[in-house]
């Protein structure tokens, strides 16, 4: 929040927001409450002259989904205990065994990059992955504001809510990349107000390639030069 | 958290661009973690990492670009994952040969070009475990900023370095109020994980703050015209 009786009207704060929510108003900074996210950018970039910026310490429910979701310093505490989107993923695989053989990890985070969306229309774009019967993870906290996770319904008082990104995550055999690719399209083309950007997480065969990259290519979806790799070396071993 | 994943850029542009997330988890190795990421912030350091951080809660000050490292050693607590960047594939190799050597337990995860991470994981003698590739942007992609601006502000995947700050930065480099090394270490100042690349960021800004218009180009991943 900003102290009118402190800002100078000089803008300097204007550009530090990701999602452009502050604006100047009779040469006052005023934050728009339905774009902000939460994320702290403001206040911890201390450009204001005048430390015109406060951040509220607790947010009620629902507005504090905002701040979880989109401040890395804001642990996840009601649900997994993660800070940043509050998922581990493949990033420890080599311990918890999360993503085997046979299978491909899906993450579809709404929002990234740096454009935000609701958790109403992340329910629409997480629709078609709902209707392809797949199992949303637990422990990601996306899923625990879902009421039903079978249909990817979210619960109502928290779909007004904005976020700066959310991951939807789950798990896909590989003889079905044919329908998740058909749902990434539908998905897409519902993402009228926003983006997403998707990851695709493999186990590595037992020779040491990559499976089902070939496969996505063949169906004219090129995957990045970079990639994340988990390097094996935690302990105790998954696999062990 | 797929932070590291999702740097846009071209072959060329993320060629010197790898970040490392070491991970202690919960209810498997995490208890008691907290001194081995201390020693590992010191040994991020050793190696020439360009930015680290990884410290949580009410009292962090934020990555090397805002703070000391002690600061961030001080607030360093079990449950925090230590991060860094490497501006080099020569400082990956001498750091993860170390990574083997001491053999730690945590999980280590390397983001960068997938080629050179395998072919330096070959002379290192490791065998990656599993990877996590990007499939682009989809949906509404006019709604991505131009270019190297979007290869900038992917570099922290939380979305806390704006694209109007580059604007800005852009603005007053090209008024001679800040040089380019300033500019990149000021954008790397909101990204809290202390994973984005200052030196990449100022061969960018370079980019858009020369007299010509850098050419754009497709890389053939979704969403990625940088």
């Amino acid at each position: 929040m900003i102290d009118r009786e402190l800002c100078i009207g000089c803008g300097d704060c204007l550009p530090v927001c990701p999602v452009g929510a502050i604006g100047l108003e009779a040469e006052c900074a005023e934050i728009d409450e339905e774009m902000c996210v939460e994320c702290g950018v403001c206040y911890r970039a201390k450009r204001c002259p005048v430390e015109a910026f406060k951040q509220a310490p607790d947010l009620p429910w629902p507005r504090i989904v905002r701040r979880v979701f989109s401040d890395p310093n804001a642990p996840h505490s009601a649900t997994t205990g993660g800070w940043g989107r509050g998922t581990s993923e493949m990033k420890s695989n080599d311990v918890t065994g999360r993503y085997k053989r046979g299978q491909i990890g899906i993450a579809v985070e709404v929002g990234r990059p740096g454009v935000g969306e609701t958790i109403r229309n992340v329910e629409k774009i997480a629709a078609p992955f709902a209707r392809l019967g797949v199992e949303f993870e637990p422990l990601n906290p996306l899923t625990s504001l879902m009421e039903d996770t079978k249909r990817a319904i979210f619960k109502e008082d928290v779909k007004d809510e904005r976020v700066l990104s959310a991951i939807i995550e789950f798990l896909i055999e590989p003889s079905r990349l044919n329908e998740l690719v058909k749902a990434l399209e539908e998905s897409s083309a519902l993402a009228t107000d926003t983006v997403f950007s998707v990851s695709v997480i493999n186990r590595l065969n037992l020779d040491g390639t990559i499976p089902n990259l070939e496969a996505l290519e063949r169906l004219g979806y090129q995957l990045s030069p970079n990639a994340k790799v988990n390097l094996g070396l935690g302990r105790p071993k998954a696999d062990a | 958290m797929t932070h590291s994943l999702h740097r846009a850029g071209t072959i060329e542009d993320l060629g010197c661009d790898y970040v490392i997330i070491m991970r202690a988890e919960k209810g498997y190795n995490q208890e008691g973690s907290a001194g081995i990421c201390k020693e590992l912030l010191r040994l991020f350091e050793k190696h020439g990492a360009v930015n680290i951080t990884g410290a949580r809660g009410p009292n962090y000050k934020g990555n090397i670009l805002e703070t000391t490292l002690e600061s961030i050693e001080k607030e360093f607590k079990d449950g925090n994952s230590p991060y860094c960047v490497f501006d080099t594939k020569e400082k990956l190799e001498s750091f993860l040969r170390e990574m083997k050597e001491r053999d730690y337990g945590l999980s280590v995860v390397v983001s960068g070009l997938y080629d050179t991470i395998k072919s330096v994981c070959d002379r290192v003698g490791i065998t990656p475990h599993t990877t996590n590739h990007s499939l682009g942007v989809w949906g509404n992609i006019s709604l991505l900023p131009d270019g190297p601006v979007l290869e900038i502000t992917t570099m922290c995947g939380h979305g806390q370095v704006s694209r109007y700050l580059v604007d800005d930065l852009v603005e007053k480099v090209k008024a001679g109020k800040m040089s380019l090394e300033e500019a990149g270490k000021e954008l790397g100042k909101p990204c809290l994980c202390g994973l984005f690349n200052p030196k990449r960021a100022e061969m960018l800004l370079h980019k858009l703050t020369g007299k010509e218009k850098a050419e754009r180009v497709n890389t053939g991943v979704r969403g990625w015209v940088v």
